[in-house]
């Protein structure tokens, strides 16, 4: 057992290092994070001018700012998984992979993770650097912080899992771009990654916060911002039923999609 | 001793999934599949059974069946029917049991990390297979030596020729001290200095570690200098399965014979015997062996002529696995079988 997680720990910090290699690469991308900030850092303090009101739907205006500091900071850092696995599972790479003792699935989390560790971080420290020299600091607490930690953690593996059951379904489908702007654009409007769910109409409120989209930005951008002890509880476990439940999926997609490359060749 | 890999009337048959129209709802869909579209054999059945430690080459055009058969030796495919041993295993139900002993190399599809040094992947490579910290360090250090990757070890595999990157690959895949060795066209895009270095480091490791090499190549040179023996694949059918040098015989029976003589022009006639071209110096002929010997064309014309010189010329692999591609060999020489 010590030896199989030994094997992805590894995959995880060569990942890593990988990606830490061209760093340089990454942060020129991040350069549009800066652009995205400061716009929505207008858009919002000229939205709440407008209104009259300095809290709206528990926020303020610094709060939404650092709000999408993170939301972006996790959605802009994920690899894009559909576009690399896609080439894999149609022109079937996958079969020289399986000649190595390792799970397909476990291999591309674990190496998903790495890069995403690298980017996301990257990404936060570039956005929370736009919203400190706007708004200064959000007030936090130390439990909000490792709270928060946890969140990305477990929004990076939703994110993963979406990715990855879009690219295992190619074992049947020709084609799963759609899927994948589908999801990119449910992650992006009802899993609050523009706007703070709590600010949406009540009604749609309540049903994106049991969507798994909200998993992805929602849910750990909220803990940052507004920590409330007596609910991160429930949240978190939502998040962690949906997270088991897209990971369950995938693991039989893959195993139904493997036993259809034993038999057909792909 | 047991053989190290045993096929026995292994076949693969890629069923067509039927197409059904979709008719009116109340009708039941039908389906629409050609019935001039059958399924499509990959393999016929074959048998074939290798010894530890040979070195073997298994040739054929593009689409013959090499890949089915070598997915499923390594158990990445489910036959249709029949069975095959590697190592005493069923590959397609011990398939992660039976990775940790095989190794293999793409030469088309590379598992070093691109910006990272070999150093990484190799490093990776001993988690992956559950080599002890102690261990896997010997073994790099072995194959660091024996492949000459020292300044390599630190490089960016991005900073590296192709032919670096091989000898990386081939070291990479060898760290774990697999048994069977699974090349698939090792040379490819390599200039021909590097193709005889890497040529004669997989040499090495058949013959000085004993591992079984198992080589797809189309490079003819990479045939006949790597493998005893050869196991040709056309049309999912096993044509050949014999010694490197006994395909000249089953494929392709003819031989150049080029003269010399002070008094000519050689005239000869026998069956199977062509004048290719004739002067009063020089001449040629095209024998076919199997209706005429090469000795009796010589000793007719050494007994008749002042022969100054004698070349007899066979035909190149490349020629004979032309041949094989195109099918331009005799019918009655689709034999199988070792000699």
């Amino acid at each position: 057992m010590a030896t199989t997680w030994a094997k992805y720990f590894a995959v995880f910090r060569i990942a890593l290092k990988n990606q830490w290699a061209y760093i340089g690469e990454a942060a020129v991308r991040s350069i549009f994070l800066v652009i995205i900030m400061y716009v929505f850092a207008q858009l919002w303090s000229t939205t709440y001018a407008s209104t009259g009101h300095l809290m709206l739907a528990g926020y303020d205006v610094r709060s939404v700012v650092w709000y999408l500091a993170v939301t972006e900071a996790i959605v802009m850092g994920t690899p894009r998984l559909v576009s690399t696995l896609s080439e894999e599972i149609k022109e079937g790479d996958i079969a020289y992979r399986l000649t190595k003792p390792v799970n397909y699935v476990l291999y591309n989390y674990a190496q998903f993770l790495g890069e995403a560790t690298v980017r996301v971080l990257l990404n936060l420290v570039i956005g929370a650097s736009v919203a400190i020299v706007f708004f200064g600091f959000p007030s936090l607490s130390w439990v909000a912080v490792g709270t928060f930690v946890l969140a990305v953690l477990l929004a990076i593996t939703m994110q993963f899992t979406l990715n990855m059951g879009i690219s295992l379904l190619l074992f049947w489908i020709e084609d799963g771009r759609g899927l994948d702007l589908i999801a990119s654009r449910m992650v992006m409007i009802l899993g609050g990654m523009m706007i703070p769910l709590p600010l949406f109409p009540k009604w749609l409120a309540e049903i994106c916060l049991w969507l798994p989209f909200q998993v992805v930005a929602y849910l750990p951008a909220n803990t940052l911002v507004n920590f409330r002890p007596e609910q991160i509880a429930s949240e978190l476990f939502r998040a962690g039923m949906w997270t088991l439940l897209f990971a369950t999926a995938c693991a039989l997609l893959y195993r139904k999609g493997v036993r259809q490359l034993h038999v057909q060749g792909g | 001793m047991a053989p190290i890999m045993e096929v026995h009337q292994l076949s693969k048959v890629f069923r067509r999934p039927v197409k059904r129209k979709l008719g009116w709802p109340w009708r039941r869909a039908v389906p629409v599949n050609d019935s001039d579209s059958p399924d499509k054999v990959a393999l016929h059945p074959i048998n074939f059974e290798i010894a530890a430690g040979d070195s073997v080459a298994f040739i054929g055009p593009n689409g013959a069946g090499k890949s089915t058969t070598i997915k499923m030796l390594t158990g990445i495919l489910h036959p249709t029917s029949g069975d095959a041993r590697v190592l005493g295993m069923r590959p397609w139900e011990q398939r992660v049991k039976l990775s940790y002993r095989i190794g293999t190399v793409f030469g088309q599809k590379s598992q070093l990390w691109y910006h990272l040094p070999p150093r990484d992947t190799f490093e990776l490579m001993g988690r992956i297979y559950g080599l002890s910290n102690a261990d896997y360090r010997l073994r790099r250090d072995e194959l660091v030596d024996r492949f000459s990757l020292g300044p390599l070890m630190d490089t960016p595999v991005r900073k590296l020729s192709l032919g670096e990157r091989m000898r990386c690959e081939i070291a990479g895949s060898f760290l774990h001290r697999p048994e069977i060795l699974f090349l698939d066209e090792p040379t490819i895009g390599l200039d021909v200095v590097v193709k005889q270095h890497i040529r004669e480091l997989i040499r090495n490791l058949n013959r000085n570690e004993g591992v079984t090499v198992f080589l797809t190549s189309h490079d003819a040179t990479d045939v006949e200098s790597l493998c005893g023996r050869v196991l040709v694949i056309n049309h999912g059918q096993l044509l050949f399965d014999g010694a490197t040098n006994q395909m000249v015989e089953r494929f392709l029976h003819f031989k150049e014979v080029h003269l010399q003589v002070a008094d000519g022009p050689v005239w000869f006639a026998a069956p199977g015997v062509e004048v290719q071209s004739s002067s009063p110096t020089f001449t040629s002929f095209l024998v076919d062996v199997t209706q005429t010997p090469i000795e009796r064309v010589l000793s007719y014309v050494l007994k008749h002529h002042q022969v100054r010189d004698v070349r007899i010329i066979e035909p190149s692999m490349e020629e004979i696995i032309r041949a094989i591609y195109t099918e331009e060999y005799p019918v009655a020489q689709k034999q199988v079988g070792p000699e």
